[in-house]
Formats: C-alpha cells, sequence, structure tokens
C-alpha cells in the first residue's frame, strides 16, 4: 500500500472526496515526514505546523458537512517564499527581508486557501528566485532528494525537493527564466510554467516583470492540472493578467493525444555540445511513447537557442537590477555573494541594449510561433544531462550552454517539464512539452498520456 | 567566459564609478571578466536599420484571439 505521503495529489483529493482519508491523518503524514527529513533536505525554510493542522481540521469539519470545496480540499501544500503569506513570515530566502510579515496572501495563495487547500509552510528558494545555491544566506539550500550532493535546481529549490521526497503533495512555484522546470526536471518531478498573463503574480516579489510567471510544481501533470485550475483567474491588479476563459484542465487532460502533432526542436539540445547521449535517447524513447499513442512527430526548425538566451539575459538582468537597485546600493552586505554580483551584472546592460532585447524578443516569438504552424506542441530538452553537483555551481552561470527554458519565458507560452526516465547515475532526467499560449490544457495531457504510459512515476528517491 | 572585447581594470573601474558600484577588488575582478563575456552575448541583438520594429508588450501574445478579445 502507497504511504500517505507518496499518494499522488490527485489520488489523495479521491479518497477525501470519499471520506476514506482524513485531511488531518494526510497533513500529519506530511508533517511527521518533515520532521524526519527536512533536516538533511532543507526544503522548508518555515513549517507552520499549527497553522497547517488547524486548517486541516477545517477542511475535516467542512467535509464532514457536506462542503466539500474541490479535489484542493484538504490538501496540504508548499509555497514558494517570494509569495507573499499572511500572517507567516516571507523572506525571499533574504536576510533583507528576514522579518517580513505581510498582512495579505498573495493572489494565487488566496485561491489555493479558498480552494481548500493546507499550508504546511514556506519552501526554500533561490536568493529573490535568482541568487543560488548560495551557502552565505539565512537558510540552507536545498538539496536533492535523489542524491544530497546535487543540487535539486532552482530556483523554486525548495519546492522541488519537498515535492520528490513527499514532504507535501504540491507547491508554488515561479519561473523567470526556468525556475519551475529546472527543479521539477531535477528532481524528477512536474512543473508547469503556464501561459504568462495566466495566474496573478500580486503578492509574488517580482524579479523580471516582463517575464515572471507563477505557477505550480507536483509529482504528475495531473496534479499540477489540479492546482492550475485553482490559481487560474483573471485579476486586475496584476497589469499582465489576461481574462481567458479557461477549460476544466483535469477533464481536458484524460482526452486521448491521437492525432496531435507535435514538433521536436533537436537542433536547441542534440549534436556537439549537446545534451549527453543518455538524455538525447531517453528523449527520443519519449517520443516514441508519444507515436505509439497515436501522436504524429515532426522536425522543428526555430531560431538560434543562444539568440533567446541573450535576448532573455538582457531582460532579466536588466530588470532585476531596476527591481534591486535601492536596496542593493543601500545594504549590499543584506544579500548574499551569488545574488549581489548576478544583480550588479544588470548594471551594465544599457537602455538601448534593453530595447534591442525587447525588439528581438518579439520578432524571436514571431518566429517561434510561425515554425509552430500545423503543430499542436513542441518537445524539447529541459536540461543538458544530470543535475549539476553543489561544488560546480558558479556565481555566473550564463556564459556557458544557452538556457533550454529561456525561449518560451520570451514567448510567453505554457512549458511543462516532466520525468522522462533516469540515467546510469540514478537521477532523473526531464523534457519540455510546449504549447501555444493558453492552451497549457494540452500540454498537461500531452505529459499526463506520457506519465500514464511510463514506469517512471512509479519510482521515487531513496531517501 | 572569455570574448575578443576586452576592457582595463582602470577603465572597467570607471565604469563601475558611473554606475555606482562599490566593489571589493575580488569583486571587480570577477563582475569584470562577467562583463566582457555579457558584452559578448548582447552583441548577438540585432540593432535594426529599420525604424519600425516593435518592442514585445507584455499586454499581447502575438496571435492570440485572448489577447484581441481583452483589447475589445
Amino acid at each position: 500500500m502507497t504511504s500517505l505521503h507518496h499518494l499522488t495529489l490527485a489520488a489523495a483529493a479521491r479518497a477525501i472526496a470519499a471520506r476514506e482519508l482524513s485531511p488531518i491523518a494526510l497533513t500529519e503524514a506530511y508533517l511527521n515526514r518533515i520532521a524526519a527529513l527536512d533536516n538533511r533536505l532543507h526544503a522548508y525554510v518555515l513549517v507552520a505546523k499549527e497553522e497547517a493542522l488547524a486548517a486541516a481540521r477545517r477542511a475535516e469539519a467542512e467535509i464532514a458537512a457536506g462542503k466539500y470545496r474541490g479535489p484542493l480540499h484538504g490538501i496540504p501544500l508548499g509555497i514558494k517564499d517570494i509569495y507573499e503569506t499572511a500572517g507567516m513570515r516571507t523572506t525571499c530566502h533574504s536576510r533583507l527581508l528576514i522579518d517580513h510579515v505581510p498582512t495579505e496572501d498573495a493572489e494565487s495563495v488566496r485561491r489555493l486557501k479558498a480552494a481548500g487547500a493546507v499550508v504546511l509552510g514556506k519552501h526554500a528558494t533561490h536568493e529573490f528566485a535568482f541568487g543560488g545555491p548560495s551557502h552565505d544566506l539565512p537558510f540552507p539550500a536545498a538539496r536533492n532528494p535523489w542524491n544530497l550532493e546535487h543540487t535539486p535546481g532552482g530556483s523554486s529549490s525548495g519546492a522541488g525537493a519537498a515535492v520528490a521526497a513527499g514532504l507535501c503533495a504540491g507547491a508554488t512555484g515561479s519561473d523567470t527564466g526556468g525556475s519551475i522546470r529546472s527543479p521539477a526536471g531535477n528532481c524528477g518531478i512536474a512543473g508547469i510554467k503556464p501561459t504568462y498573463g495566466l495566474v496573478s503574480r500580486r503578492g509574488v516579489f517580482p524579479l523580471s516583470h516582463t517575464l515572471d510567471t507563477c505557477g505550480p510544481l507536483a509529482w504528475t501533470s495531473e496534479d499540477c492540472a489540479h492546482l492550475l485550475q485553482a490559481m487560474v483567474g483573471f485579476d486586475p491588479a496584476d497589469p499582465a493578467s489576461v481574462e481567458a476563459s479557461t477549460p476544466d484542465y483535469a477533464n481536458e487532460i484524460r482526452k486521448p493525444v491521437s492525432g496531435l502533432r507535435v514538433g521536436v526542436v533537436r537542433h536547441f539540445y542534440a549534436g556537439r555540445d549537446g545534451a549527453s547521449a543518455e538524455t538525447v535517447a531517453l528523449i527520443e524513447q519519449a517520443l516514441g511513447v508519444w507515436r505509439d499513442l497515436g501522436v504524429s512527430v515532426v522536425e522543428a526548425i526555430l531560431p538560434e537557442l543562444a539568440d533567446y538566451h541573450a535576448a532573455g539575459r538582457a531582460i532579466l538582468l536588466s530588470e532585476a537590477y531596476a527591481v534591486h537597485k535601492p536596496h542593493m546600493h543601500r545594504t549590499p552586505e543584506l544579500y548574499g555573494q551569488y545574488s549581489r554580483e548576478r544583480l550588479r551584472l544588470g548594471a551594465f546592460v544599457t537602455g538601448e541594449e534593453y530595447y534591442q532585447a525587447q525588439r528581438f524578443r518579439r520578432a524571436l516569438t514571431e518566429r517561434t510561433l510561425s515554425a509552430m504552424e500545423g503543430l499542436d506542441l513542441l518537445v524539447t530538452a529541459n536540461a543538458y544531462g544530470a543535475p549539476e553537483r553543489f561544488a560546480e555551481a558558479s556565481i555566473f552561470p550564463y556564459f556557458g550552454k544557452p538556457y533550454l527554458s529561456t525561449p518560451f519565458n520570451l514567448t510567453g507560452q505554457p512549458a511543462l517539464a516532466i520525468c522522462c526516465g533516469f540515467g546510469e547515475d540514478g537521477l532523473p532526467r526531464s523534457l519540455q512539452i510546449v504549447g501555444r499560449a493558453f492552451d497549457d490544457a494540452t500540454v498537461l495531457r500531452f505529459g499526463h498520456a506520457y506519465e500514464q504510459a511510463t514506469p517512471w512515476r512509479g519510482r521515487r528517491p531513496p531517501i | 567566459m572569455s570574448s575578443s572585447t576586452e576592457i582595463s581594470a582602470e577603465d572597467f573601474a570607471v565604469l563601475c564609478r558611473r554606475l555606482e558600484l562599490v566593489l571589493t577588488p575580488e569583486e571587480a575582478d570577477r563582475l569584470r571578466a562577467a562583463y566582457v563575456a555579457l558584452q559578448a552575448q548582447l552583441r548577438r541583438i540585432p540593432r535594426p536599420e529599420t525604424y519600425f520594429p516593435e518592442p514585445a508588450t507584455v499586454y499581447a501574445h502575438p496571435g492570440s484571439t485572448l489577447a484581441a478579445e481583452k483589447r475589445r
């Protein structure tokens, strides 16, 4: 029998709805798991035990009274520590905000709570979703449950580690250049960067306003669908928010994938200086799985990955520096080394360079959409190989291989990272599924179909 | 990090002063190397000769009917 902490979110939801599982018992199972493991994983910077148990008791009472709110009712989640939480410390993993206790919830936290979710606590992050994995911050860096010597990716590092290790049923993350998809891939779980504008960013500490996107991480694509359902919705207080009609994601993902047309973007990762042979082979195997499900797979040619990377870096560095400059100049010592030095690099991007990067971004977006004509989805690598070791982390990782995730931050398209197998080192490998703007449902459906057809969701970290 | 765009330590120090960046010598060395690599990366971004190309806006996804609906 599956342990409570290893139930998928969807399975736990079904059991709660059928009154076969108590939200209190489920919350206690996660709290016990956190108490047993988090001194090694450091996925949480704050555990809100009493608040979580109180919320679980409320959920149980409401459900017993026939007031079931839906699939997140009584489900324990972790919240990335850049999301404001009313009455609960929100530090962005930084000394700068070490005593910051917001009075209001971020809009997506409010929505998750309204759906009945139980907040277990706040997850570790790279400082301000940018400076990590750094070892001079007020809290330790989260570790990868598949191997503690490796990073869980970032910046939603605690979210990835916690979901994979069974320290919560799901989590919130944010993705400016890959910060949901990187930890999802490194930790062998699912994480979706939704379409830009679909999920409100109000109350989430900004890194780069024109790129920042909020979304969920969970064990499966189906679990992400449930979380996304609660998080989406127009918010007039977020200037980027779009009033879009959204489908029932959990229903949509059950539709068959046969007949879909997919473009594989091999030139992003295959060939010399690309992904490891192991990663390339696992992606080819995944494409074979989809072909067997009736999917048509063709080659897709997008602009060069390095072009997206260059535009993305100019925009992100420039916007992040603008956000942080006043504090950086007043109290640089309150930032960790990685944040301090990375943020300062943004000072060197001129206004003209920033503007040209935004022009280039539009051109790249138009070329990407053009390359998708006649296609429903794109598939490409999510990482070049195994998660890096902590010892390999560098202050400026931007000048090696271009980031595989950045293109879809620039274009605003939905992008889901899922596990596509394991290397000989026992560490997860991952790929990205990319859809058209606001077609997040097809992206999740495609991921769900793959997860149903493969054994990877049955393997958990050996921690 | 290597590039043909080099900058001397002295010139970089002037640049940092203009930007009001106060750095330790070690930080300055690391940032100068990163600056050179960043300049090389930024050269990939085209500078259009025509006046008209627009920058990306955050409010509309090109080709999105939903964005068009929002504008109405």
